[in-house]
């Protein structure tokens, strides 16, 4: 594993998604596939051998109509911080998390395909190529060439645009930049969100907007309890959402409220 | 013609007699290996795995198979290091039967990974804090441990015999069978566990992470101690099924005592 640079300001690029704003448009889905060039659907793929780096899940607060009540939650990869489930179970150290910028990478080249990773996230947050790649005829001329299509029998999942993040730091060194700084930019998701619902930027730079809302009492991460230090800060007013958000054990709200 | 390559005083069968014999094992390895080109040719998608269930059923299976060839390493750890001379009678089905469940499990884990030919990578890049990595490396050489313990059953061939280098390696083999059932009794002992502590450490899996006795850290232990439990019961049932349709007395009946007397002083830990 990597260990950290002193001479590097490091960044700790996180999000923060405001649920009450996001009305489940899946612009977010879409657009990340087009960036990352994650192929679409195989026709024989079911919702749980699909490939997508975010998915966007329907919650209801369980109760009968007319106290029905619902939220879209975008759930990406969530880059924990504190000890990453997936990065010591890799045998090959094909997952790692980059201290220069807390992201949690995925080397598809190095993949066994063991899925052990899979097993280890608690957030179902990574994929694993079931079926060879395919794009329809003429579609592969969108493809993106800073982003390597993935192989079949490997994992892959959100690394918050390395490609954008690659330019970022290119468009930086080329402005003459110091290397050792972290660099702005966007990923895909939180550019494409038409309500503003996910926003990006550096949880070590105290004025960005995701270190922001990491302090405000809305705001709470996905399993909390695991202590995975997740770096997607996930905010609503509503307690239920909050709630859910912590997974109480199915049997205590008698109901599964969780649809794909 | 090959008269002279089996042993004094057993009389070779009709070929009819043997074509039937091998009929169901054959059915059952056609059936494994178009399974397995399936999975290999066109891919994964063939099970019924997903990214909900990323480990499948026969995941589990496979860890079964080397939990059944641990009578191996528990036999050969009983007889060479504790000096429980009664085993000798066993020691080459153990190690026959550990040979086949080990070789096995590391075939079907090279159908079971997305990406075979990069197998050696966990020896390239290997990563000190993954259980897997534990696993690999220790069924990778204590498969490599009993291939060399199978080399004396090979070498009581009549024919072979005859070799003269061979009677001298045999003989040298000899003397270090004790550094080899020391060694793949280290081996085991380490992969047993670490396939017990697999789900243990899978702290963000609140199902697996549990602490307290039957979970992690137990797993690791109880995983040993079943292994040593049903290992030589493996061995006692097989020798016994062998007996049986046989019809040949193989083993004395003390033998069988004893295995099961192992066996029942294990299980109860477990």
């Amino acid at each position: 594993m990597i260990g950290p640079n002193k001479n590097i300001r490091a960044a700790r690029y996180g999000m923060t998604i405001d649920v009450d704003r996001c009305s489940g448009c899946g612009a977010c889905m879409v657009a990340c596939a087009v960036e990352n060039n994650v192929p679409p659907a195989n026709p024989k793929a079911t919702d749980r051998t699909g490939l997508t780096w975010i998915r966007v899940y329907k919650i209801d607060n369980g109760l009968p109509y007319p106290e029905t009540r619902s939220a879209f939650v975008p759930v990406l990869c969530q880059h924990c911080g504190n000890e990453t489930p997936c990065v010591h179970v890799c045998p090959q150290q094909a997952v790692e998390v980059d201290p220069a910028t807390g992201v949690v990478g995925e080397m598809p080249q190095r993949c066994l395909g063991c899925r052990y990773c899979v097993a280890a996230c608690p957030y179902h947050a990574r994929y694993f190529n079931w079926w060879d790649p395919k794009w329809p005829a003429g579609m592969e001329k969108t493809l993106n060439p800073d982003v390597t299509p993935r192989m079949r029998g490997v994992v892959e999942k959100c690394n918050f645009c390395h490609g954008r993040w690659h330019a970022a730091k290119q468009q930086a060194a080329a402005d003459g930049k110091p290397d050792t700084e972290p660099v702005e930019y966007t990923p895909a998701c939180a550019e494409a969100c038409p309500t503003k619902a996910i926003r990006f930027g550096d949880l070590n730079d105290p004025a960005s907007e995701p270190a922001q809302a990491a302090k405000n009492g809305e705001s709470f991460r996905l399993l909390e309890k695991l202590d995975t230090g997740s770096k997607i800060y996930y905010r609503s007013k509503r307690e239920w959402v909050r709630q859910i958000a912590n997974a109480p054990h199915p049997a205590a709200s008698g109901k599964e409220s969780f649809h794909g | 013609m090959d008269k002279e390559f089996i042993a004094r005083g057993v009389k070779r069968c009709s070929t009819g007699k043997f074509l039937l014999w091998i009929v169901p094992w054959a059915a059952l390895l056609a059936f494994g290996l178009y399974a397995a080109a399936l999975v290999l040719v066109k891919g994964l998608n063939q099970t019924n795995m997903d990214n909900r269930f990323a480990f499948g059923l026969w995941i589990f299976l496979d860890l079964t198979v080397i939990a059944l060839g641990a009578g191996a390493f528990f036999t050969g750890f009983l007889l060479y290091i504790l000096k429980i001379g009664e085993l000798r009678a066993v020691i080459n089905s153990a190690v026959v039967i550990g040979l086949v469940c080990y070789s096995g499990a590391v075939c079907v884990l090279a159908v079971d990974v997305g990406q075979p030919l990069r197998a050696w990578f966990t020896f390239w890049y290997p990563n000190v804090h993954s259980m897997l990595t534990e696993v690999t490396f220790c069924i990778s050489c204590y498969l490599t441990v009993l291939a060399i313990e199978y080399v004396p059953i090979v070498l009581k061939n009549r024919k072979l015999r005859e070799v003269p280098s061979f009677l001298v390696f045999e003989f040298e083999l000899h003397k270090l069978i004790y550094v080899l059932a020391g060694v793949g009794t280290f081996l085991s002992f380490f992969h047993q566990g670490s396939l017990g502590g697999l789900y243990g450490v899978l702290r963000g899996r609140p199902f697996a992470f549990r602490e307290g006795l039957a979970v992690w850290p137990s797993t690791f232990f109880l995983f040993i101690l079943s292994a040593a439990a049903v290992g030589p019961s493996f061995v006692l049932l097989t020798t016994w099924l062998v007996e049986k349709i046989s019809r040949k007395k193989l083993v004395k009946p003390e033998v069988f005592g004893l295995l099961g007397r192992i066996s029942g002083r294990c299980s109860p830990c477990t």
